[in-house]
């Protein structure tokens, strides 16, 4: 039964379990009401949905099984120092009994932070692309063209300004129209407003190392920043693997242990009577 | 309690700044036009004296000097792209009569002619029939 157990064991380690449960789902989506957010709450925003997603609760509850298993480890692998040899071959069994569960958590994390991962990785990308069109449309746009021919007008008109009041004052009118008057008193403090709303806090450019940067060039250290944190994932997926490999041939060994018992004792053969050593029975 | 508060004084002010974005946005660029339709009416009107003339002349002068500044100075209005806009920023010198005859130094009226190149010579070439 047990040598049963350890060869399903040993396959199942070997196997990848690509199936994870769809309780551990997350689908972020680059929304427009997303688009509207600055670069640096975006990512806010992103983490925090992930946080409040089934994948991370489960991801939460893997990992406070490993911890249980990992400490389950640790106290076999005493036992393992101090075990005689009647109970050896049980805590063997179950250390990699052990072994395979927390390999099996493990994986199912290892596939879940690398799905979580590329998805982020999908919605960054949708966000920088939403971004770069707007921003491609907003400076082709006939409204930016109108704007700089409004510019263009307005310094035009501002040449010939005090000549036009020159000609009002020909024309008889000695004050200035109440518009004028309003005009420039409201102007000094609409300056006043667009320096402060262009110095606020929360219309600051997002900041990357103390720098500020502009929206796009943080969307692209985000994807650099998940790019990289990919690779260490992959390398974790290979270390996994050959920790998978190794449990293997735990349990294969110790299934040739069980079946065949030590190599020393196994390989003798009992002893054959021989028809020499019976001779001296008959001449005697 | 804090949250949902903050979400109301942004929504409000949202409001507020939608509420001034969506406003009629030419409101001031259909006044000029409508300022300077008048003015040109007023200056092809043969039924008014010639003291007549001028006297509403230098009122309605007045007017579209305040109007074409307003317009030069309202950004809302490049917040739209209304064929009315395209069109007053495409011809600088009809829409903004009143500035663009201070830079050739002629009368508005005179500068609308000239522009429009309606002389006598062309008036004296033209003849009179149907459409």
């Amino acid at each position: 039964m047990k040598i049963r157990k350890l060869t399903l064991c040993c396959a199942m380690t070997i196997l990848w379990m690509s199936a994870c449960s769809v309780a551990s789902e997350w689908q972020p989506q680059a929304s427009d009401k997303l688009m509207t957010l600055p670069a640096n709450i975006i990512e806010k925003r992103i983490e925090q949905d992930f946080s409040a997603s089934p994948m991370a609760r489960r991801l939460a509850d893997l990992d406070s099984q490993m911890q249980d298993k990992t400490a389950r480890i640790d106290q076999l692998q005493n036992s393992l120092q101090t075990a005689d040899q009647g109970t050896l071959a049980d805590v063997k069994y179950a250390l990699v009994q052990e072994k395979s569960d927390y390999l099996d958590l493990l994986q199912e994390s290892h596939q879940l932070r690398k799905q979580a991962s590329m998805q982020k990785q999908q919605v960054y990308q949708q966000v920088l692309q939403k971004f770069r069109h707007q921003q491609t449309t907003a400076n082709g746009s006939t409204r930016i063209q109108l704007k700089q021919k409004q510019e263009a007008a307005l310094a035009r008109m501002e040449k010939v300004m005090a000549e036009v009041d020159q000609n009002l004052i020909h024309a008889g009118f000695n004050q200035t129209s109440p518009y004028a008057d309003e005009y420039a008193g409201n102007l000094a403090q609409i300056e006043q407003l667009k320096k402060a709303i262009a110095s606020h806090q929360g219309n600051a450019s997002p900041t990357l190392n103390g720098a500020q940067v502009s929206s796009e060039e943080y969307l692209r250290q985000l994807l650099m920043d998940i790019a990289m944190h990919r690779s260490l994932l992959d390398q974790e997926g290979l270390m996994l693997s050959y920790m998978a490999r190794l449990v293997a041939l735990d349990a294969q060994e110790l299934e040739y242990q069980l079946a065949y018992g030590d190599s020393a004792d196994g390989n003798k053969t009992g002893v054959v009577n021989q028809a020499s050593q019976a001779v001296d029975l008959f001449i005697l | 309690m804090k949250l949902l508060s903050l979400t109301t004084l942004l929504a409000m002010g949202t409001l507020l700044v939608s509420h001034h974005a969506n406003s009629n946005v030419l409101f001031s660029l259909e006044n000029l036009e409508r300022e300077r339709a008048s003015y040109l009416h007023l200056m092809t009107n043969s039924a008014l004296s010639a003291d007549e003339r001028l006297r509403q002349s230098k009122q309605t002068y007045r007017r579209m000097v305040d109007m074409e500044r307003m317009v030069l100075r309202d950004e809302r209005i490049t917040q739209s792209d209304a064929p009315m806009v395209k069109n007053a920023f495409s011809r600088y010198e009809l829409t903004f009569l009143a500035h663009a005859s201070a830079e050739s130094q002629r009368i508005p009226y005179s500068h609308w002619l000239f522009t429009l190149n309606i002389t006598s010579e062309v008036l004296g070439r033209s003849k009179i029939g149907g459409r």
